[in-house]
């Protein structure tokens, strides 16, 4: 389950580039990233390793859940 | 590059019955195609068949750069990175210990990517590092250099193609093949509680024989048939193809004979009535190899490797009590 923080983020995008899963992507509007696809997350946790600003936090749940974006405006 | 006894002992998948198994060569720093101090390092964990990839690679893109051995205790990049065995001090010792400052004027690294759980760019930029994620597959790394340490999105991706599949189902085999031989004396001592007494050699060899060969059949099938399963969870695929391999077993030889005009269709509904010892088994089975093959693809998380390892056993654990209290079949 991915815990996004989404005003920490900064856009540096390091977590799309270590991502080999594809979960994240760009949003060059905003200057930030979105989760494109959490299906594909597999806890692998460089995302969570990279941020440099902590942002995201991969937590184990036996029951899959909806990753939580804090602070997102709709 | 010339593969002897260690290249073949990893290959077979040593190091998935016991880490320490796995062939592990010397850390250190290599130069290829006459490397300079300007020319670019490559950084990838000690595990043979890493190393030996990573120098078949740059040999045959004639790569001139140096490649850094850091001590990933044996233990592949990816595994070694998620699983705690390689961090941002074993290649800050690495460093270290080959004195690379003296051997390079420039300070960056390329890292493989999916080290990226545990080595941080952060302190190793505090150290005096300018650390780089390269391309997920060693063959990509010439491109990624030439484009001036940039990789396309594809390049970052995990790939687990036919020849990775089978490849990697080889190794599960031998894995599933010594289990079975630690498990089918237990299995003979069990079959001898409840009836009469079985001869051992009969027992072991035609039940390994039968098992060894289901596994082979399930872990191949699960291999080539990967594309089109229907989930990533290695439960789900180990139930399609056992449910599948049952519907070889039982309809195909009913409808041959249906076919034959030698039995009559109300034999269909008793033999799919009778989900033998022998169903059980296979369906037993199927699931063990599909949870057991699941793990090592790399679209299964953590956590629904943890789900299926539940329901996996879970399932197990009522097939055999099924076999058990209904030798001759359910109904």
């Amino acid at each position: 389950m991915i815990i996004f923080d989404y005003e920490a983020c900064i856009g540096c995008q390091d977590c799309v580039k270590v991502c080999p899963r594809g979960v994240w992507e760009i949003d060059a509007i905003r200057k930030k990233v979105e989760i494109a696809k959490s299906r594909n997350c597999i806890d692998c946790t460089a995302c969570e390793f990279q941020c440099p600003v902590r942002a995201i936090r991969i937590e184990r749940t036996l029951i899959p859940k909806q990753p939580l974006v804090i602070g997102r405006p709709q | 590059m010339n593969k002897g006894w260690k290249y073949y002992t990893c290959i077979l998948g040593a190091q998935l019955m016991w880490p320490r198994l796995a062939v592990r060569t010397k850390m250190g720093l290599f130069s290829f195609n006459g490397a300079d101090s300007e020319s670019p390092v490559l950084v990838t964990t000690d595990f043979y068949l890493t190393v030996h990839r990573v120098r078949e690679a740059i040999q045959e893109e004639n790569l001139k750069c140096h490649l850094l051995v850091v001590d990933g205790r044996g233990i592949n990049v990816w595994c070694g990175s998620r699983g705690g065995n390689v961090d941002t001090d074993s290649v800050l010792d690495a460093i270290d210990q080959t004195s690379l400052a003296n051997q390079v004027s420039h300070r960056n690294l390329i890292l493989p990517q999916l080290i990226a759980s545990s080595v941080s760019k952060a302190v190793l930029a505090d150290n005096g590092w300018n650390a780089m994620f390269g391309p997920v597959e060693i063959g990509d790394v010439g491109s990624f250099i030439e484009n001036e340490y940039e990789k396309t999105r594809e390049q970052g991706m995990v790939s687990f193609n036919l020849q990775a599949r089978l490849e990697n189902n080889m190794a599960h085999m031998v894995f599933e093949m010594f289990m079975f031989l630690l498990m089918t004396p237990i299995f003979w001592l069990l079959a001898n509680l409840g009836g009469p007494f079985v001869a051992w050699f009969g027992y072991w060899w035609s039940s390994l024989a039968y098992i060894v060969l289901l596994a082979w059949m399930f872990g191949t099938f699960m291999a080539i048939a990967n594309p089109i399963m229907p989930t990533t969870s290695g439960y789900v695929r180990g139930l399609v193809t056992g449910l599948f391999a049952l519907l070889v077993l039982k309809i195909i030889p009913v409808m041959f004979l249906l076919w034959q005009s030698t039995i009559d269709p109300s034999m269909i509904v008793l033999d799919w009535a009778l989900l033998d010892t022998t169903g059980l088994t296979v369906l037993g089975l199927s699931l063990f190899v599909g949870f057991n093959w699941g793990g090592s693809t790399p679209y299964l998380g953590e956590d629904q490797m943890t789900r299926d390892i539940i329901a996996g056993l879970g399932t197990l654990v009522l097939l055999f009590a099924l076999g058990f209290y209904f030798p001759a079949g359910i109904f």
